[in-house]
């Protein structure tokens, strides 16, 4: 065995032992996924609305899809890990999207929903859509902005 | 260590792996698969699996507790008798725990996430032992090389590392176990390929296996898929090895081969019934030795093979020819309580559960099957409500724990396997002649008229053939090369018409082509089916195709120049996912426009191998160097799309490597 190679396996196994259980030390973070307490404050939110639409699926798909945009919210003075909400709703689709997202810095995040398919025929005339992005965490639940619009063609 | 337990490793190695470059891919591809390994849930029915696998590990058939679990209830794959809920394919569970127990042990001193992390770097730094071995590398080079990548994606993985429960490890285990299993596939076609045509074919085949089929997509997905693939695999390599030896070494090959075959049974006893009977039928149609006693020995090892299955049916129905996919399914709406180890099961009924099997369930983000494997229903339309008639029958009467007479045993399983191995085989036939639903099976999916998209949110995520395996283009060839022999036999009547005096490979291919067109047409009648993503149905004869592809003379007539080989492959992955990711990034592809943009590409990559395959089969004209790329070309599409589905396509669970996670952030989303 190779001291390159000896010197890298102890390596390894120093950090896992010293990380474990029994030494205490934890490196692992909560995943990106967990939210607790805490809050934040919002600054910016911005959606591009053209990018709303309905349109029919590409490359042999077959459905039609609704596409949404992607919501950049500018967040600061974060405490904690609030997450934020982007709740895309279409009452007349019974479509409603939701896209989190645990903020843990100061700085600008970026929610994009993915696109909802819908069997061809189902989406045929214009509906009305609701965006709001709202800051959620164990201490705190309030919508930061709320825009309604519509999508879809003119029956 | 000793001389003597050295020389002992050695010949253990030897056994196993062949020799080196066997090593170093299996290594390597366990590297590589788990490069997108998420531990997660794809499709639901990880779900049973995952409980029955924390019940197996703790001594019990039965599931004692739900510890995965999407939401309250009963979940699919899960069977009811006398009130306990059981899962399926035991036999693949069985291999993953002791990994259950070596990772919980493990997780005593090492933190769960770390711990696979450990892992992953331990396989690194072994891949680089090996390769710094090869002539072609200097070895202190290499070894430092190498540690030292191996170093630093260690350290970034610890320094990014996210806290993974501990009660995540038997899933872990679970995925770790068909990783392993995918890379043994690949070994054993690494061996099966070369023991014809030499090391180069064979690594070659082994090295398709894993990046270039749908074999490396369900490496990390634990269904039954790749054990079965990875086991059919075996079969034929034991039979390989049967018709090159003499003897007694030519009779343990064989028995070899029916010992694997019979195991299939404790994993999916319909799909063992096929490979079994093509094995027996292909066998004595070939073999030299047809004695009583080679007949006698073969058929006792596959009872031994078969034992375990017909125990754990014993254990649980009381039946031994009653595998639990034909116990009563429990409903989806269930009110569903697991029954804790050690306890009465009274009070813990299933409510709602039926002895009609159902095919329950509900979408998933990403993907459900609720109509999950052969031999449950024969309907594809996922409505359940089918009796089907072998289990009624069993149910009905076997469900006592005293054990019915054997007559009546053997009757029963005759029953059911002539009702289901009869049907699946005439509908299966029935389909051949429907030309629109073969085309959407083999050859483009796009939006399928038979398939109810409903269940995975009108997404059209699942491919055909071609498109999940591009390098099967290859065998377009196929028809020129039988057309030639069968012009030479009639020129010179050189072929034996006994198939017993064929050449070992000749009686290899008969067996590959039996078991490929069995295996497919049994699953014909379920097809095209949602939620099989790359016809998983068919991933045995898939994994079969990769033999087929470099038993091509044209395929292997482009390896003969190594770095061309090599280059033509990076250099067609380079190409595919600049088309892929410009695709998702530029065009504002969603999933299901992404999945059939990527099979658009196969599909014509594809078409590239077969022009160039076949035009170096019929024409003096086209070089080793063209067929190369044309076979490589696919092989680069095909390692793209395994990529992308884990980084980009499928997002679900978390990355077992936290430093992917990273990577995966940095392309676009869907």
């Amino acid at each position: 065995m190779d001291r390159w190679v000896t010197f890298a396996g102890l390596l390894v196994v120093f950090v896992l032992v010293g990380t474990g259980p029994l030494s205490g030390v934890d490196v692992t973070s909560a995943s990106a996924s967990t939210f607790g307490d805490g809050n934040a404050t919002v600054s910016e939110v911005s959606v591009d609305r053209s990018e709303l639409s309905l349109t029919p699926g590409r490359f042999g798909t077959d459905v039609t899809y609704l596409r949404v945009p992607a919501a950049s919210v500018t967040v600061h003075s974060v405490t904690d890990r609030p997450q934020l909400l982007y709740i895309v709703s279409v009452p007349g689709l019974d479509v409603r999207l939701v896209e989190t997202q645990v903020v843990t810095d100061a700085g600008t995040y970026r929610l994009t929903p993915d696109d909802r398919a819908m069997p061809p025929g189902r989406a045929d005339g214009r509906y009305d859509v609701v965006l709001s992005v709202r800051l959620q965490s164990f201490t705190t639940d309030r919508t930061v902005t709320r825009t309604s619009l519509t999508v879809g063609d003119e029956q | 260590m000793s001389d003597t337990s050295k020389r002992r490793l050695i010949a253990a190695g030897r056994w196993c792996f062949g020799d080196r470059p066997g090593l170093v891919l299996w290594l390597g591809l366990v590297c590589w698969f788990g490069l997108t390994w998420r531990v997660g849930f794809f499709i639901q029915d990880t779900y049973a699996m995952g409980n029955t696998l924390v019940a197996l590990a703790d001594g019990q058939l039965h599931v004692t507790e739900l510890r995965y679990s999407l939401t309250f209830g009963s979940q699919p794959g899960l069977y009811e008798h006398q009130g306990q809920a059981y899962g399926r394919n035991y036999g693949m569970l069985a291999l993953a725990v002791p990994l259950v127990w070596v990772l919980e042990a493990g997780a005593t001193v090492v933190a769960p996430r770390l711990l696979l992390v450990g892992l992953w770097s331990g396989f690194g730094l072994l891949f680089v032992t090996q390769v710094a071995e090869f002539d072609r590398f200097d070895r202190d080079r290499t070894r430092a090389v190498g540690s030292l990548l191996v170093v630093l994606l260690f350290a970034a993985s610890v320094l990014t590392a996210t806290a993974l429960p501990i009660n995540r490890l038997p899933l872990a285990a679970l995925q770790l176990s068909t990783i392993l299993v995918a890379a043994t596939a690949a070994l054993v076609l690494y061996r099966l390929v070369g023991r014809f045509h030499g090391r180069r074919a064979g690594l070659a085949a082994g090295a398709t296996l894993g990046i270039a089929t749908p074999v490396g997509f369900w490496a990390t997905l634990p269904k039954r898929h790749t054990a079965v693939a990875a086991l059919v695999l075996g079969v034929v390599y034991a039979f390989a090895v049967s018709r090159s030896r003499e003897g007694d070494a030519a009779l343990r090959a064989r028995a070899g081969a029916y010992a694997l075959a019979g195991y299939i049974t404790w994993i999916h006893a319909f799909e063992a019934l096929f490979v079994v009977a093509v094995l027996g039928a292909v066998d004595l149609l070939t073999a030299r030795d047809r004695s009583l006693r080679a007949l006698a020995v073969v058929g006792l090892v596959l009872l031994i093979a078969s034992t375990p299955m017909l125990a754990t049916n014993y254990a649980i129905s009381g039946n031994p020819a009653q595998p639990p996919r034909l116990l009563g399914g429990i409903s989806y709406d269930a009110e569903f309580s697991p029954t804790p180890a050690g306890t009465e099961s009274n009070g813990a009924t299933p409510r709602g559960s039926s002895t009609t099997p159902t095919d329950g369930g509900s979408a998933t983000p990403t993907g459900n099957e609720a109509a999950s494997g052969g031999g449950q229903t024969n309907s594809t339309t996922g409505s359940g409500g089918t009796a089907t008639p072998g289990a009624t029958a069993t149910v009905a009467d076997g469900g006592g724990p005293a054990p019915p007479p054997v007559l009546d045993t053997i009757r029963a399983g005759t029953d059911t396997v002539s009702t289901f191995a009869g049907d699946a085989v005439v509908s299966g036939f029935a389909v051949l002649t429907q030309p629109d639903r073969l085309w959407h099976i083999f050859v483009r999916s796009g939006a399928i008229p038979s398939v109810s998209y409903g269940n995975n949110d009108y997404e059209a995520i699942d491919l055909a053939v071609l498109e999940a395996m591009p390098v099967l283009g290859a065998l377009v060839a196929l028809p020129v090369l039988v057309g030639r022999r069968l012009q030479a036999v009639a020129d010179r009547s050189l072929w034996a018409l006994d198939p017993r005096d064929w050449r070992p490979a000749r009686q290899t291919d008969l067996l590959v082509i039996a078991l490929g067109v069995v295996l497919t047409v049994v699953y014909l009648p379920r097809l095209p089916l949602f939620s099989t993503l790359t016809v998983r149905y068919l991933h045995p004869v898939m994994a079969l195709g990769a033999y087929g592809v470099w038993r091509v003379p044209a395929a292997r007539a482009g390896l003969s120049d190594t770095r061309w080989v090599v280059g033509s492959y990076l250099t067609g992955l380079a190409v595919a996912l600049v088309v892929l990711l410009g695709g998702v990034g530029g065009l504002g592809l969603a999933v299901g426009e992404a999945v059939q943009y990527n099979a658009l590409w196969s599909l014509a990559a594809a078409a590239v191998c077969a022009v160039a395959v076949v035009g170096w089969t019929v024409s003096a004209r086209v070089s080793d160097r063209v067929v190369a790329v044309g076979v490589a070309l696919p092989a680069g599409f095909t390692t793209a799309s395994l990529l992308l589905s884990g980084l980009v396509y499928f997002r679900y669970g978390s990355y077992a490597f936290d430093v992917v996670r990273v990577l995966a952030d940095l392309f676009p989303v869907l």
